[in-house]
């Protein structure tokens, strides 16, 4: 009897289960639509694996990581649906619906640490930066260089007195500084920001052993300073530094 | 196979093979067992003594009761004592069918133009349990003394559930393999070669006990389904199924053991506890089945091939929308026949509706399609009727089945309002009552906006950077237009310099025009002027005071005397036909039209 099992066995593996393969087109608005209806008759998990593949499909928009985000938050999944905010953030930072969300999510997520002892111009350049898409401000800074060029060749050609095209020249370069400052904020400080998806304590060290220095429940963001193996290095928004696994955090 | 090759190589140089006479050749065949299991195997052996290079023959002719199999040549060269002989040994593996006495004949083997024939040798197989080698599966013992041939103990058959069908009508086929009193291993899926129809895959296989004509077998039940693309009378099959069976290994000896035992090749199959295993092709019989043609009377027009019996559902949600705003349309069909081919009444994009191409699934039985329709206007009222035709095979008649139309109410579209939920109410704007307010989250969007590929940004296009470059480089030429033509302005010297050039060639085109007028004075003059006034432009000198005593002075500070001569010659020459009204001819204009020339380039690369 033996010998039929295991030839049973060896049918199952040599792909008797192979289902048909429906070849057909991807349609990633047909699909958006068809998760938009999973999502009202409550069926979150689905709609949430339905946005997901699209995104598998290589296309995304701020609505589409809203509404993912919003799927995951439905679903119970709190880290995941603050991920999803934040990245639709990059595309649609001024959405009063994203906001609200993004917020409301915080409040639900235990011990939410925000950044603290920012100083008041950092605070205004970081909201500056938040303001506006990456795209907008590039255009913005390509703007402004455009209008100091004309500024001067206004000076040059029509004689502007010096004095107006100085005061106006002066103003230019400043919003020219504050964007490329907002840039940069934009590029580097969230280059490495990660979002918690499952609850994990940050150790002393980066091994299952080490002791635990800070717990990080699911949703926080944290700043990934160094990579090892399975093991991140990460700093809290309060500063503090310990390493977590990195299964349990996803870079926005 | 392990035994096949063993070769030893005479690197000494001893009489060639071709010395060896023709009377040292001799052949004889030989087996490891006379007496063999039915299903096992015995080894035949044909040796030829005195030959190098003999070819195999084939046997499976002159063989006819076993199945014979050749495993390859096994050659031995030796000298002892400077005795020089070779041999060289055929190796096969003859199977039998049957039980019985057998006798292989007497095997005639043509090698150089001499007819060699080996003796008979007498074969008994018995059944598998013979005694001295008791089996590896001990079923069906009993009954064993029924079976005489293998093609008993293992075989297999085809059926279909009808034999009759009607196009596309989905059959039922089954293949069965029994099998008593075998060991039998690496069983694959059966092979059907349908021409003519659609198959389907293989279900999970069954396993069970049947008892036929007193044998209890082991049966392995193999399903599938066909449906017929073609009428009239079509054959299926045979179909074959690939195995292999064990046995454990019998007593043989081979002419060359005792290398085999130096080699340690016995202990290689000492380790596999001696169980010899046979490949096997097994092949059912044909069968017939008759395709009839679906009828033609009371055929609905929107009949697609759908040929069983089916359910079939529609269900659309929501169905109050707004215009603008997509519902889902989910068709299930349910039931038996051929699923696969079926097509589903998807809708058509009209003037109500923009639809998007239909998503199919099909598992278990069930095929569902879900399509996405927007209601373009808020007219729209309902999801017209689905209708599916199929032809139901119990009562031999067409059916139709219809779905809705479905009731949908479509509002007007509303300007996108965002939801406000004010987190710390205004001063001022306090409502006069303590009012609680439920939160949650903002539903979600309902179009996916921009859609574009992860990983694309303004700031990384080719078009952005060309921007970029291009207002920089437009800056940058607008700046040095600008500063020449201000120096052009200001500074009357580079403006002058600048125009020599272009004056004087204006000049020099005027002057050649003279000289096919033949027009001595006027060419000279012409010359004259435009020579005096290119170096007054060029020195900076009012054209009127130009003399060759000036400019020869202002050469030599740049140490041009040579110039300053030439420029003198052409000066005199000039006022020689100028004022002395001396003849020249053409020959001459030209030369000295030439040497201005020259002295105009000359003077140009002159820096400054």
């Amino acid at each position: 009897m033996k010998f039929f099992r295991i030839f049973v066995f060896v049918c199952f593996v040599t792909g008797i289960l192979v289902s048909p393969v429906w070849a057909e087109v991807f349609n990633p608005t047909a699909k958006f639509y068809t998760a938009g209806v999973q999502y009202k008759d409550g069926r979150y998990a689905e709609a949430a694996a339905s946005y997901e593949e699209i995104l598998a499909n290589g296309l995304r928009s701020g609505e589409l990581y809203y509404n993912l985000g919003n799927s995951y938050f439905k679903s119970g999944q709190l880290g995941k649906a603050i991920l999803n905010y934040e990245r639709a953030k990059r595309f649609m930072p001024r959405d009063g619906d994203l906001k609200s969300n993004d917020e409301f999510a915080r409040t639900q997520v235990q011990g939410f640490i925000d950044g603290q002892g920012k100083s008041f111009l950092e605070k205004i350049l970081a909201n500056y930066a938040d303001y506006f898409t990456a795209d907008e401000l590039a255009l913005g800074l390509l703007f402004l260089g455009g209008l100091m060029g004309c500024v001067y060749l206004l000076k040059l050609f029509f004689h502007w007195p010096s004095r107006i095209s100085f005061a106006v020249m002066a103003v230019l370069l400043l919003l020219a500084v504050v964007q490329i400052t907002a840039l940069v904020i934009k590029f580097s400080a969230q280059e490495n920001l990660a979002v918690i998806i499952q609850s994990v304590d940050a150790k002393f060290e980066p091994t299952a052993k080490g002791s635990v220095h800070f717990s990080l429940p699911e949703g926080n963001k944290v700043t990934v300073l160094e990579q090892r193996s399975d093991w991140a290095k990460i700093q809290r928004l309060d500063g503090k530094i310990g390493w977590a696994e990195k299964k349990s955090l996803e870079k926005i | 196979m392990k035994r096949a090759v063993c070769l030893i190589i005479v690197l000494l140089f001893y009489p060639t093979p071709n010395q060896v006479s023709a009377q040292d050749v001799s052949f004889e065949a030989s087996v490891d067992t006379k007496q063999v299991q039915l299903g096992a195997s015995l080894q035949l052996t044909l040796t030829f003594t005195g030959v190098q290079n003999v070819p195999a023959p084939d046997l499976s002719q002159a063989i006819a009761d076993f199945d014979v199999q050749y495993l390859g040549p096994s050659t031995r060269i030796s000298i002892v004592n400077g005795q020089y002989s070779s041999m060289v040994a055929h190796i096969y593996v003859l199977s039998p069918n049957k039980i019985g006495k057998f006798q292989i004949p007497p095997l005639s083997v043509n090698i150089s133009g001499q007819t060699l024939t080996s003796e008979p040798i007498d074969i008994e197989v018995v059944d598998t349990p013979v005694s001295h080698a008791p089996p590896l599966s001990s079923q069906g013992q009993e009954d064993s003394q029924n079976i005489a041939s293998l093609d008993d103990k293992i075989f297999l058959t085809l059926e279909a559930g009808k034999k009759q069908a009607y196009l596309h009508e989905k059959i039922s086929v089954t293949v069965k393999l029994f099998v008593t009193g075998l060991s039998v291993r690496d069983i694959q899926l059966p092979e059907l070669k349908p021409f003519g129809f659609e198959a389907d895959q293989w279900s999970r296989p069954q396993q069970y006990t049947q008892t036929v004509g007193g044998i209890q077998y082991q049966v392995v039940e193999f399903n599938t389904f066909l449906s017929p693309t073609r009428t009239g009378p079509l054959e299926v099959g045979p179909a074959k199924l690939m195995c292999s069976l064990l046995f454990r290994r019998s007593q043989r000896r081979s002419p060359f053991d005792h290398f085999d035992d130096m080699l340690g090749g016995d202990l290689f199959e000492d380790f596999f506890g001696g169980v010899q295993k046979r490949d096997m092709v097994l092949q059912s019989a044909n069968l017939n089945v008759d395709v009839l043609e679906l009828p033609e009377e009371n055929k609905p027009k929107d009949f697609s091939g759908a040929v069983g019996q089916f359910e079939f559902k529609a269900q659309a949600s929501p169905n109050q929308v707004k215009a603008g705003d997509p519902i889902t349309l989910r068709l299930t069909i349910q039931g038996e026949g051929n699923l696969k081919s079926v097509q589903l009444p998807a809708i058509k994009e009209d003037e109500n509706f923009k639809v998007y191409d239909p998503q199919v699934k099909e598992e278990n039985g069930t095929k569902v399609l879900e399509q996405v329709l927007i209601p373009k206007t808020e007219k729209v009222t309902e999801i017209p009727a689905l209708n599916f035709s199929y032809f139901d095979t119990q009562s031999l008649s067409y059916k139709t089945i219809a779905q809705g139309p479905f009731p949908i109410e479509v509002a007007k579209p509303e300007a996108t309002e965002t939801f406000k939920i004010v987190e710390t109410p205004q001063e001022g704007m306090k409502s006069p009552l303590a009012e609680s307010l439920g939160r949650d989250i903002v539903f979600i969007k309902e179009h996916p906006g921009n859609l574009r590929p992860i990983g694309s940004h303004v700031y990384k296009s080719f078009l952005f950077w060309c921007l970029v470059i291009f207002s920089l480089v437009g800056f940058a030429v607008t700046l040095v237009v600008f500063h020449r033509q201000q120096r052009l302005k200001t500074d009357v010297v580079y403006a002058r310099r600048l125009k020599a050039p272009l004056a004087a060639k204006k000049g020099l085109a005027a002057a050649q025009k003279l000289i096919e007028k033949e027009d001595p004075r006027e060419f000279y003059d012409g010359l004259f002027q435009t020579l005096k006034e290119y170096l007054g432009h060029k020195f900076h000198l009012p054209a009127g005071t130009i003399s060759v005593v000036e400019i020869s002075q202002l050469l030599k500070a740049k140490r041009q005397e040579a110039l300053s001569e030439k420029i003198k010659s052409i000066f005199d020459e000039c006022e020689m036909v100028r004022y002395a009204s001396a003849t020249v001819d053409k020959t001459k204009m030209k030369e000295i039209f030439q040497k201005t020339q020259e002295i105009i380039d000359a003077l140009e690369r002159v820096n400054g």
